[in-house]
Formats: C-alpha cells, structure tokens, sequence
C-alpha cells in the first residue's frame, strides 16, 4: 500500500476488551471477565511507530473501558500528545464517581494531553454505569478544557429516555453554550451473534428507506484500528473484527509502517470510500436478479458486514472492482487530500 | 511568449462533475475533478456511484 497515496488520518487503539460493563450487543463483546489487550511496551511502540505515518493526526484510545488502564493511560496520552497526535478516547464513565473523582480525572488526562472525549451511554450502559456518572463525567470534561460530546445508544422499544441527559440543567446549559454535544446513535445486533435481545428499529431508519441519502465511507482507510490481538484493519466500524477482509495484517511482527507498505490495496475498500456500502449493494442489485437487499440495516456498517459476507454480492462487486480501480483511485486521491488539508 | 513550436500534447476530454453529490463534500467546486476525470473515469465513477449518465 503506497503511503504516498493511502493518508489515514486517525489510528485507533482498541486498548483492551476489559470493560466495567457487559453491555448487550457490545460491538467487541466486551466484559469485566476479559482481559486480552494491546501490551503496554507495545501500545507505546505503535504510538511511536504513527510518526512514521505522515498523514495521520490524530490518535485514539478506546476499549472495551480503556480507563481502566489507569495511570498507564495518561502515559500514553501524554506520548502521543508529545508527538503532535491529537488524543481522543471514548469511556462509558464508570470513573466518575462524584464530582471530585470526576474533575480530577479529566484535570489529569487534560494535563497529559487529551483533547477530545465521547462518553457513551444509553439502556444497554446504563444497566452497569449510572447515568449520573454519565453527566457528571461529562461537565468534568467540559470545565477541564475538552471537546465533549455524549453518545447515546437507541433502539426500538428502548427504555432510555434521552431527556435523562439533555434535560438536565448543567448539560443543557453545556450544550447551549456550545461547549458539549449531545448525539444518537443506533445500537445494532452484534456482528456475530453474541447478544441476548432481539433489536428492532423502525423501518424508516433503513439505509434504503426512501429519502436516505447515501455517501462514501468516510472511515475506511482513513482511521485505522489496532485491536487487542495486534491486528490493524482498515476502519474503525462497529464490525471491525468481524470482517477479515479489512485486516491489513498483523503488528505482532511487523511495525506499523511495514504492516501498510506491504499490504496491497483492496479496490473494494477504495470503493467503499468512494461510494459506501449501500451504493455498492444497489450495484449488486442492479445486476442480480431478484437480490434482496438487507433492509433491516439502520447502520452503514451493517450494510458494510453484510456485503462481505454475502458471496454473491463480493463476486459481483470483485469481478468489476479492477476495471473501476483506476477511477476509484483518482476519486479517493482527491477526496483524502482535500480532507487532510482541511485537518 | 509561450513555445509553440513544441507539439501540443492533446488535453483528456473532461467531464463535469458537479452533478456527483457525494463528491461535493470533498470538493465544494469540483475544480479538481473537473481537471483530472477523462470522459471514461467519470463514466467508471458513475457506474460505481450507480448513477445514470445525465
């Protein structure tokens, strides 16, 4: 993969899959009881190792609850900051106890370097992390300096009222000042099966409701995720380990850098920055007869996982993906220098 | 005075672009793409993007 040509801009660190929660669904089927992650001597190396990426800006720290690394995240952080990475991290803010816990918290990483924090929440976290930790992690963050924002999950037929956060004094307040965003995000089915609940969302939250729009990817080879097994894969999506077709190798070996130059490019990821999943799927449809299209994804990277591992749908985007290359390649060389310039 | 004397190498047809939704988030004029899609690419791009030629 010619690094003069790919410029991911974010590397994402999955640290650990440990997490103070057991949400169902997780996406990475995360649990207090595990415990793999990205070993410590080498988390510093691949943080290291990101400076020999030109194109990237950015660095970030997830899990799993990578706070539970403790101290050791702060190092991290603090390196990566050194380095000239914007630092961000998501947590479910199980650390913010009271508001003394939480300020001190967020005082720290903003001293060592963090810059950005997503606090995610909604019925599934709420049932290991109380919302009240939620809010008051959130106004820690806000007054130490960073650029917050809330995420919370939704589903049909979930009990989490949203309100819980957006009606509460200090964070209106937040979010009127422009200091604190607050967003949705649909909770899907775990991209494997390990989940309990049966999802359900609204039919007019598919990806190929009438009036959807849609776009090309704008993770797929532009944020990078290394997860606890030390595998680099080309997105950051929701399905990041389940789709094998977007590893781009193993870093137990290898550094960083040698990972990507020694990788060819995939047409299909070029195409998935280019067009998107569901573009794509309409592409099959448009040549197989009677192709059914899976109407029930409300996410793209649920299109996405379905593509892959729909054989039908990767022979026929596979057996044209090498005469669109050429063209592919000159949208996305335009689309990601005109997006790093603008970074 | 520019030479003239030197053959001028033919210019690739160019296709306009601004009719790719998509795109215009990366390029808001297109100016880019104006400039470096031949008639073909941007054909390819449209196929890709399932868009049908205007």
């Amino acid at each position: 993969m010619n690094l003069a040509f790919v410029r991911p801009r974010v590397l994402t660190l999955i640290t650990t899959h440990q997490c103070t929660a057991a949400c169902d669904h997780c996406c990475f089927g995360c649990t207090p009881r595990r415990t793999d992650r990205i070993p410590r001597e080498r988390l510093t190396a691949l943080i290291d190792e990101a400076r020999t990426i030109p194109s990237l800006r950015a660095i970030s720290f997830v899990g799993g609850e990578c706070f539970l690394l403790g101290k050791e995240l702060d190092e991290h952080f603090a390196r990566a900051a050194a380095l000239g990475f914007e630092v961000r991290t998501t947590t479910n803010g199980y650390w913010a106890v009271n508001a003394r816990a939480a300020e001190r918290r967020m005082t720290d990483a903003r001293a060592a370097g963090l810059r950005a924090v997503s606090l995610s929440t909604g019925e599934m976290h709420a049932a290991y992390v109380p919302v009240e930790r939620v809010i008051a992690g959130a106004v820690a963050a806000c007054a130490a300096g960073l650029e917050t924002n809330i995420s919370i999950e939704t589903f049909g037929g979930t009990t989490f009222d949203p309100r819980r956060i957006t009606a509460h004094a200090a964070i209106a307040a937040l979010v009127d000042a422009g200091r604190l965003s607050v967003s949705m995000r649909d909770w899907v089915a775990h991209a494997d099966g390990n989940g309990v609940a049966t999802l359900r969302h609204s039919p007019d939250r598919s990806r190929f409701a009438a009036g959807v729009e849609h776009a090309g990817c704008q993770i797929v080879l532009d944020d990078l995720t290394v997860t606890p097994q030390l595998d680099l894969v080309a997105c950051c999506g929701y399905p990041v380990e389940s789709i094998p077709e977007l590893r781009l190798g193993s870093l137990a070996t290898q550094t960083l850098g040698e990972a990507l130059e020694r990788t060819p490019l995939d047409p299909l990821a070029l195409w998935l920055h280019v067009a998107g999943p569901e573009r794509m799927l309409l592409f099959v449809a448009g040549r197989v007869a009677d192709y059914a299209l899976p109407l029930d994804a409300v996410h793209p990277c649920e299109v996405c996982l379905h593509l892959h591992r729909d054989p039908v749908a990767l022979r026929v985007l596979r057996d044209r993906a090498p005469a669109l290359g050429d063209a592919l390649g000159k949208a996305y060389d335009v689309i990601s220098k005109h997006r790093l310039a603008a970074s | 005075m520019p030479d003239e004397s030197k053959p001028k190498r033919p210019l690739p047809p160019v296709a306009a672009v601004t009719w790719i939704p998509h795109l215009t988030y990366a390029t808001p004029d297109n100016d880019e793409f104006k400039t470096e899609l031949t008639e073909d690419e941007s054909d390819k791009i449209r196929e890709a993007l399932g868009i049908d030629k205007a």
